[in-house]
């Protein structure tokens, strides 16, 4: 794609970091109370007042505002993130600890999600009205209204309370085996949250697959395509999908924010030790720091997968290509 | 175009599988506990709480002493049968005639876990230490007047008390600590504070050897304990979250033992195969503890709390029985005193219990002639500055039904009108911050008593106020007579004196003890037996007043770990989406080979 | 937070310059029986939509629930200490939804929640659409700088994943009522303005608009009278799709724990059940309920939200 494009995405991008890391710092230093009670709210060491010296120094909250903000701007791009409040450790090796499960959940997530979605999507607006695209629409509609905290729980009583087909959480039993049989516990552990998230966003995908088809369906290279005899199934793949499965598929990487999001309550739901599970015991200790970092790694996340989707539209896109 | 967006596609999609993939093997490596080297015997215990500190300094909830009673010895130990005093380090100890001189027997051939040998030093260093070094006198009732100690050879121990005394045979509750690691920090409390011990070298039963923060910690056996070696060769403590988690690690095999239940959880679990439940009847006490202030300048109480007519109000506001109904679920008895049901030799029924019983009408009656009559908009009583009564209270949810009996007291007590406005805090948050500093009126915890009252009498004195004081309560009256019961050094003279104390506070309400909850535990039956309940009468299997592993001895099915099969369902579905994504595949192919063709 | 707004194309027109059969009256007459038939004109294209006639009694079903439910439902029911229930009771004939944990009925615990549930969900709504709409139409009806600078903000806003920053204002600010609706507004609005951006920029290039510039209206003439009434279907459905994601929102929040403990709503009763080990112990009577309730409720509005998009967007309707 050309090279101004990716400039301007990647400047773009940057740009939006930039925000977020601003946006960040003012959140706790504008808000209501004393930004050191806030922090020390959840600690598990007694806030001495030589201890609250010692965190507004490295904080930098004893300077004027400007030298904050280059503190904490040094401070973060350099992935300190100060001390978790609640285990005393630093707040990057709790983040370590927990970024990989959310990584296997989250992706194994997105990827069927994605995957089937666009499948039903692209299968119910082809044979639009006929009984699949009535019935997908329907579930999609009603999956999508779910909680995906709740449907979980709803996943854990019917297939673990009245079936007991898989464990009830966590994500390994910690009986020490290896291998292959580790492998396999940690998939019969993942298969509940995963088929959870699948659930709560498959019904997105499908919609704006669809939508999107359809629209494509109405122009006018389609019905010559018709017109000209091309095979239906020929049309449908050659002609309609590739360009509805573009702005389809850059939607879907703009809605990985989401699947990120629902990753919180549905690894509290499971117990399922990633960022999530971290997230949801961080609310409740009130431990900032790793609330504040969480946040930034989300975003983070988020900005990371736009770019790339930026990057794939140009790619794909040859009236993007050229600019 | 559409020639090329298929391998690009196929490259986006390969490379977050691979992601997936590789994420998925790396926690593959590193999840799961170290696998048990064969024949190694461990004991899984799961736990809904992580500990607070192994420093003996700061050792504070359950998980804290249960780790002290493995890794140290006491003078005297508690008799499992009736937590009387049993020998421990000490074979026996005798007085003097005048009761102010004790002359302890110490047991010889006792070595510390680093394989120094353990005298009578170490006992007299460690009580020394306690009387320089514990500036929040954690331990300082146990060893009352100042006395001085000596060790003129490794197997006598002398406590030289300046008044008359029965200390040494409570049991003090101090754990025995080696000398030659901790006389760096004698005197320099601080220090000796921040000093992790872990791990911690000590004469117990267990040797504590890592304690990874918020996950759990291990111990392992002390092959050369005088008490024998245990049969057990690990002890490995798990942190859970939440207490389902616990359950199911319970019901699965992962863990095998489960303390501290709630009981909604504990009833799904009667009658389950292969697990066993024990009810450790009405060993705690569940109280509502008011803040007097005292703690420094940023104590926020409610000064209205000091109004006794305000407390004798709220007890009688307070529906007790309701909260044994729905909290406890029937798993409780009601309130009163701060000693114990379970302990009968000392439990005492109060004159007056009905003058606190729940009769909201009389409180509101009380409140009335006290000079609150006047309400605001909300129905909330003014106090006599005309601000409205809204107490700050706090809850725990880390306790098993403190938050729960904050919302049933809210709600009764805004029938007298009082207004009570909850807030949960972990405890973590309210041992390092609000209760140093004051900031709360009121909150809802948990006292697990001595077998001898002296303990729990001495958290309402004066001087204990940022010790274990909750709201540093300050009464003179109340100080000289704990001061007194400490030197009845004949028992029935004490217990009648200590039934005065119990009626003192009683009537005082420094705090309302709410209830006395059954403390609630389960185990697997298949894995370990010799489980005995200490005291005999309704105690707990673990997490009681000693060495409860020493007696366990594994069944069978101990061994290694159990396989809980890939359930067949798993299989299907895994077949059948492969199959699934390979037709589909194989069928495209097909297609789309006819229709270039 | 994001609409469902599958394509991001050119809003179509909707409003006919109609043909005037009836003698001439006051501008204002004029304007008003054009309002009118667009109305009966647009109310017949709705009713054709089974979708959306389905969403429509849904919606207002569960809006009489709210506004009337609560009424008949003695305060006594839903206390946490003067309940009469049994704790933990499964469905009977007396308590049709079974108890909680306190003994209260589940049954009453839901009519009273829809008060909430539906009250915050509109509520933010407002916020949302008030900052949405307004940052839109500002940005698409100014351009050049203004439209720059928030539209970058709108952007900024739409990357940010919004359960982590309603987190984290929810763990600073507190959790009371209040607050929350302003988060989930906060969180919501960029969606609305970039939506209502798009369509603003397409209206101001028609030509009435440039008619009333030349004829001398100001801003807020121009704004008031020719740009809004041609956003307002868009803004209308996108009202309705936001409502539906605000009580999911309110949801997500609730089962975080950073709901109003105070307040009952029905992701603060399935939070409590959740809490409270309803899952172990198999207390289904008290999670599926109030769930089944937030998925009809959301549905309802979503349906009549799609009903509504597929009306403005004429090429999703069946040819």
């Amino acid at each position: 794609m050309g090279r101004k494009y990716l400039a301007r995405k990647s400047l773009h991008a940057l740009a939006t970091l930039a925000f977020v890391l601003a946006f960040n710092f003012f959140l706790f230093r504008v808000m209501p109370g004393d930004p050191i009670r806030l922090l020390a709210r959840g600690s598990a060491t007694h806030m001495t007042p030589q201890r609250i010296a010692q965190i507004e120094h490295e904080q930098g909250l004893d300077r004027p505002l400007p030298q904050q903000f280059v503190v904490y701007a040094e401070n973060t791009l350099t992935g300190r993130f100060g001390i978790s409040f609640v285990t005393n450790e630093s707040v990057t090796s709790v983040i370590a600890r927990a970024i990989w499960p959310t990584v296997l959940l989250v992706g194994s997530a997105t990827l069927i999600a994605t995957f089937f979605g666009l499948w039903a999507g692209i299968k119910g607006a082809w044979g639009r009205g006929g009984l699949f695209d009535t019935t997908s629409l329907f579930g999609s509609l009603v999956l999508y209204s779910a909680p995906e905290g709740w449907l979980g729980m709803i996943l854990l009583i019917i297939f673990v309370g009245a079936f007991h087909w898989f464990p009830a959480g966590q994500m390994s039993s910690n009986t020490g085996q290896t291998g292959i049989a580790n492998v396999l516990d940690i998939l019969s552990h993942l298969f509940l949250p995963c088929m959870t998230l699948v659930l709560g966003y498959i019904g997105e995908y499908t919609i704006i697959m669809r939508s999107s088809l359809l629209e494509v369906m109405g122009e006018d290279f389609v019905m010559t395509a018709r017109a000209k005899g091309v095979p239906d199934r020929l049309v449908r793949r050659s002609h309609a999908v590739p360009n509805a499965l573009l702005p389809t598929l850059t939607l879907v990487f703009y809605s990985f924010g989401f699947i990120l999001g629902g990753s919180v309550i549905v690894e509290a739901v499971y117990s399922w030790p990633g960022l999530g599970l971290l997230t949801y015991r961080a609310i409740q200790d009130l431990d900032y720091n790793v609330i504040q970092a969480v946040f930034l790694l989300f975003s983070l996340a988020v900005i990371a997968f736009n770019l790339a989707a930026d990057i794939t539209y140009g790619y794909l896109d040859p009236r993007v290509r050229e600019a | 175009m559409m020639l090329r967006w298929r391998p690009v596609a196929m490259a986006v999609t390969l490379a977050m599988v691979g992601g997936v993939v590789l994420s998925g093997s790396a926690l593959a490596q590193s999840s799961g506990t170290s696998s048990p080297t064969a024949n190694k015997i461990v004991l899984r215990v799961g736990v809904p709480g992580d500990m607070i500190s192994p420093n003996p300094l700061l050792a504070t909830n359950g998980n804290d002493y249960e780790t002290l009673f493995n890794a140290y010895d006491l003078l005297f130990n508690f008799n499992p049968d009736d937590l009387s005093p049993s020998p421990g380090l000490a074979t026996g100890c005798d007085p003097s005639a005048d009761y102010k001189t004790w002359t302890c027997a110490i047991r010889s051939g006792v070595t510390w876990s680093d394989g120094q040998p353990l005298t009578a030093e170490d006992i007299a260093f460690t009580y020394k230490f306690i009387e320089t070094t514990d500036e929040n006198e954690v331990f300082t009732s146990y060893i009352p007047y100042h006395p001085t100690f000596s060790a003129p050879n490794a197997t006598t121990l002398i406590w030289k008390s300046p008044k008359p005394t029965f200390a040494p045979t409570i049991p003090p509750w101090v754990p025995i600590l080696p000398e030659h690691i901790w006389k760096q920090f004698e005197g320099d409390g601080k220090a000796a504070r921040g000093f992790a011990n872990v791990p911690a070298v000590g004469s117990g039963p267990f040797v504590l050897t890592s304690w990874n923060k918020g996950q759990g910690w291990t111990m392992e056996a002390n092959k050369s304990y005088w008490g024998g070696a245990p049969a057990i060769d690990e002890i490995q403590y798990i942190v859970y979250d939440s207490q389902e988690a616990m359950v199911q690690a319970l019901k699965s095999g992962q863990v095998d033992f489960a303390d501290n239940l709630n009981p909604t959880l504990f009833n799904t679990l009667q009658g389950q195969p292969n697990i066993g439940t024990v009810k450790g009847t009405a060993s705690t006490f569940s109280n509502l503890a008011f803040n007097f202030g005292g703690q420094g300048p940023d104590a926020t109480n409610n000064p209205v709390l000091k109004d006794l007519k305000i407390r004798q109000a709220i007890a009688m506001g307070i529906d007790k029985q309701s909260i044994v109904d729905k909290v406890w679920q029937g798993d409780a008895e009601v309130g009163s005193v701060i000693t114990l049901p379970s302990r009968p030799q000392w439990f005492y029924t109060p004159t007056d219990v009905q003058s606190q019983a729940y009769d909201p009408a009389a409180a509101n009656t009380l409140l009335d002639q006290a000079g609150y009559s006047k309400k605001d908009a909300g129905g909330i009583r003014l106090d006599k500055t005309g601000q409205p009564i809204n107490l700050n209270v706090i809850t725990l949810p880390e306790e098993t039904g403190s938050v729960d009996t904050g919302k049933l007291i809210a709600a009764q007590l805004q029938q007298i009108g009082i207004g009570v406005k909850l807030q949960s805090m972990s405890d973590k948050q309210i041992e390092n911050n609000n209760w140093y500093t004051g900031d709360f009126d009121a909150y809802i915890c948990g006292w697990g008593g001595d077998p001898d009252p002296n303990f729990i009498l001495s958290i309402f004195i004066t001087s204990q106020c940022l010790g274990w004081s909750d709201g540093c309560y300050s009464n003179p009256t109340y100080d000289k007579m704990f001061e007194h019961q400490s030197t009845l050094l004949d028992h029935a003279a004490r217990v009648a004196y200590i039934q005065k104390m119990q009626q003192f506070i009683y009537d005082q309400i420094p705090e309302i003890v709410l209830n006395y909850p059954n403390y609630l535990q389960a185990y697997r039956s298949d894995r370990f037996t010799g489980w005995k309940p200490e005291p005999t009468n309704g105690g707990t299997y673990l997490f009681g007043w000693g060495n409860q592993y020493q007696g366990l001895t594994p069944l069978a099915a101990a061994e290694g770990g159990s396989s809980s099969g890939i359930p067949a369902a798993l299989w299907i579905v895994l077949g059948v989406v492969a199959i699934a994504v390979i037709a589909f595949f194989v069928l495209s192919r097909r297609r789309r080979a006819e229709e270039e063709a | 937070m994001q609409t469902l707004d599958p394509t991001p194309s050119e809003p179509p027109v909707l409003v006919d310059e109609p043909t005037d059969l009836v003698p001439p009256k006051s501008p204002r007459r004029i304007g008003w029986a054009r309002r009118r038939r667009a109305l009966s004109a647009f109310w017949k294209t709705y009713r054709r939509s089974r979708m959306g006639m389905v969403g429509l009694v849904m919606m207002v079903l569960f809006i009489l629930l709210a506004v009337v439910g609560p009424f008949f439902v003695p305060a006594k029911d839903v206390s946490v200490a003067f309940a009469t229930g049994k704790p933990f009771q499964p469905p009977t004939v007396h308590w049709l939804l079974g108890t909680d944990n306190f003994g209260r009925s589940v049954l009453s615990l839901i009519v009273v929640g829809s008060r909430i549930s539906l009250i915050v969900g509109f509520a933010a709504t407002v916020v949302t659409m008030v900052l949405g709409a307004g940052i839109g139409i500002a940005s698409g009806f100014y351009g050049g700088k203004t439209d720059t600078l928030l539209n970058a903000l709108t952007n900024w806003f739409l990357v940010i994943p919004w359960i982590a920053l309603a987190i984290v204002m929810a763990s600073i600010l507190g959790p009371t009522l209040l607050n929350i609706i302003l988060i989930i507004g906060i969180t919501s609005w960029a969606g609305t303005a970039r939506l209502v951006r798009a369509q603003a920029l397409t209206v101001k290039e028609r030509p009435y608009v440039e008619r009333a510039r030349a004829l001398g209206g100001g801003d807020l003439h121009t704004i008031a009278h020719h740009i809004l009434p041609n956003v307002m279907p868009v803004i209308f459905a996108n009202t309705v799709l936001t409502v539906a994601l605000s009580i999911l929102a309110e949801t997500t929040l609730s089962l975080l724990g950073l709901g109003d403990p105070n307040s009952v709503s029905w992701g603060g009763i399935i939070n409590e059940a959740f809490q409270a080990g309803a899952l172990s112990a198999g207390y289904w009577w008290w999670i599926i309920p109030p769930g089944v309730m937030i998925v009809l409720v959301v549905l309802a509005f979503t349906m009549c939200g799609y009903a509504l998009d597929e009306i403005i967007n004429p090429r999703l309707r069946a040819r």
